[in-house]
């Protein structure tokens, strides 16, 4: 939602955006804008709002708050005219259809699709085009809703965890593929749960959980604000949490049975004093932050207090 | 619209090469009324159209509800989601749906009167070619409410509960709406509900036809009856499922 001269429009805009599913909210006032030729992957740990986003992108969904647009317009009219392609999270397949039949299908649906046989490269599905699609593997049908997607040959493309059922070969060359497919200004959004992969692929990272924008920016800034971090935790006895609250470098605190739980950006100098302290504290662990971890300090830091 | 051509034909095609859906379909009305006419064979007959309208019935029946299951599969595992990701009207996967049940009651009502007119039924009059064919065809366009039921149940129920449901739905119609008997013998509640089922209404249709009757306007009412009503709870059901 940039109004620079430079910065392109962007093709697809949340703003303000909210929704809730009965009293819980899932995405939470998200504004974010994405700009044509990006690879963005949309990273979150699981139930951070990930596929709601996606959802809310597509117009399977609609925002209680806020406004979605893609194109431009509303989410399903750029849908209705064939600009998007989507991969959704296990979305079945019809039984009986063969794989050429089903990518025959999606292409008579767009305005300017690929060939079949390109898609069936693309996919590397030339082996088995004439199978029906209840006899394919996990990993060929996984390959087949890639294909459906790419058919339509759309300006954006939007994958939901695409590689959540595939080992690490397997994703390897998924990716591969996409950025076969990716090039001369196409547009790539992806969820994903794993920052190595969202490292990996994409050039832009927008981080959400609990339906709210954590961080968003390149692979490597979005990496810097997650490493460094460690988690310090001990037994809760005779501690008092503004004790650890007040140490240096403590970023949040958080109690969990008999155990608080504390994320700092300086584990060297938060121990040093926690030792001083309180000289006496029992089952002291130290951990390095991993991403779900990040993610809570993140939430707790840039998340806004409701 | 070439886009729902094309979804229409590969949903024809995939159902239409499935051996269990054509034996089920096409293959169980006929073998059914074969064995019934063999089994008692000199019942005397009471209905112009003999054992043969029922069983036809019977196969309208089984066709038309074709539509639930299949709905309730797709919408649970995702494939009606993923077609809303691409420019298809989300209403025309349901119409299809329709379309192709309709596209096997069609052969299944004929291959009933073809056996009839085959082996003779023991029970009602020969029809001529003509009489044969009228009564076809009127048989099938009655089926249309009962393909209304179908994606009514399939737009409500999803998965496992679809195919309970249009198990249900099946007896019901079977055994209550003039297929299994005639509303004349059950008690007089049971009768009014029975003559307001669409499998009735079917019955009806190929009964006049058979007795050389016009159709009867209670029937007619009654098949339109289900055809605006049912229509109507499926329009609002899939609405239900579009806003999820």
């Amino acid at each position: 939602m940039s109004t620079d001269i430079d910065k392109p429009a962007p093709i697809a805009t949340f703003d303000g955006v909210t929704r809730r599913y009965g009293q819980v909210i899932v995405i939470d006032r998200l504004s974010l804008g994405i700009q044509r030729g990006q690879t963005v992957a949309l990273l979150g740990p699981n139930g951070a709002g990930k596929t709601t986003t996606v959802e809310l992108l597509l117009g399977l969904t609609n925002a209680d708050q806020g406004v979605v647009r893609l194109f431009g317009g509303p989410p399903a009219d750029a849908v209705a005219a064939g600009r998007v392609g989507a991969m959704l999270q296990d979305a079945g397949l019809p039984q009986g259809a063969k794989v050429a039949e089903l990518i025959g299908l999606v292409r008579s649906l767009y305005p300017d699709p690929l060939s079949v046989a390109e898609v069936l490269r693309l996919a590397d599905l030339e082996q088995v085009a004439r199978r029906q699609v209840q006899r394919l593997s996990g990993g060929q049908r996984q390959r087949v809703r890639l294909a459906l997607a790419l058919a339509g040959n759309p300006e954006l493309l939007i994958l939901d965890e695409p590689t959540a059922a595939l080992d690490v070969d397997a994703r390897r060359t998924f990716w591969e593929r996409v950025h076969g497919y990716v090039s001369a200004g196409r547009t790539v959004l992806f969820a994903t749960h794993r920052l190595e992969e969202a490292d990996a692929v994409a050039d832009r990272v927008v981080v959400i959980s609990g339906g709210r924008l954590l961080a968003d920016g390149t692979p490597d800034r979005v990496k810097a604000q997650a490493a460094g971090r460690s988690t310090i935790s001990v037994a809760a006895d005779g501690l008092s949490r503004e004790l650890l609250e007040n140490l240096p470098a403590v970023e949040a605190v958080q109690q969990v049975r008999g155990r608080l739980t504390l994320s700092t950006s300086d584990p060297d100098a938060t121990v040093r004093a926690l030792l001083q302290q309180a000289p006496n504290v029992q089952g002291l662990e130290v951990r390095r932050a991993g991403m779900e971890e990040a993610f809570l300090h993140l939430t707790h830091v840039e998340g806004v207090p409701s | 619209m070439s886009g729902w051509l094309s979804y229409l034909w590969l949903e024809a095609k995939r159902q239409w090469r499935n051996r269990e859906i054509l034996i089920f379909r096409l293959g169980l009305p006929t073998a059914i009324y074969l064995i019934l006419n063999a089994a008692d064979g000199d019942t005397p007959s009471t209905n112009p159209g003999g054992r043969m309208v029922p069983i036809a019935a019977l196969a309208a029946v089984i066709s038309g509800l074709a539509a639930g299951p299949s709905l309730g599969e797709e919408r649970a595992n995702g494939w009606l989601r993923q077609l809303r990701t691409t420019p298809l009207r989300p209403s025309a996967a349901v119409a299809a749906k329709i379309v192709v049940a309709m596209s096997f009651a069609l052969p299944s009502i004929a291959l009933v009167a073809a056996a009839a007119g085959l082996v003779g039924d023991n029970q009602g009059t020969a029809l001529g070619w003509a009489a044969s064919i009228k009564l076809v065809g009127l048989m099938w366009l009655a089926t249309t409410p009962i393909t209304a039921v179908g994606a009514l149940i399939g737009l409500t129920f999803g998965g496992e509960a679809a195919h309970g449901a249009t198990t249900l739905a099946f007896v019901v119609l079977w055994l209550g709406g003039g297929i299994f008997t005639s509303p004349d013998n059950l008690p007089d509640a049971l009768a009014a509900i029975s003559r307001a089922l669409p499998s009735w209404g079917v019955v009806q249709v190929g009964e006049s036809v058979a007795g050389g009757r016009s159709l009867s306007a209670s029937a007619v009412v009654v098949l339109a009856a289900w055809t605006v009503g049912a229509g109507a709870l499926a329009a609002l059901a899939w609405r239900r499922v579009l806003a999820r």
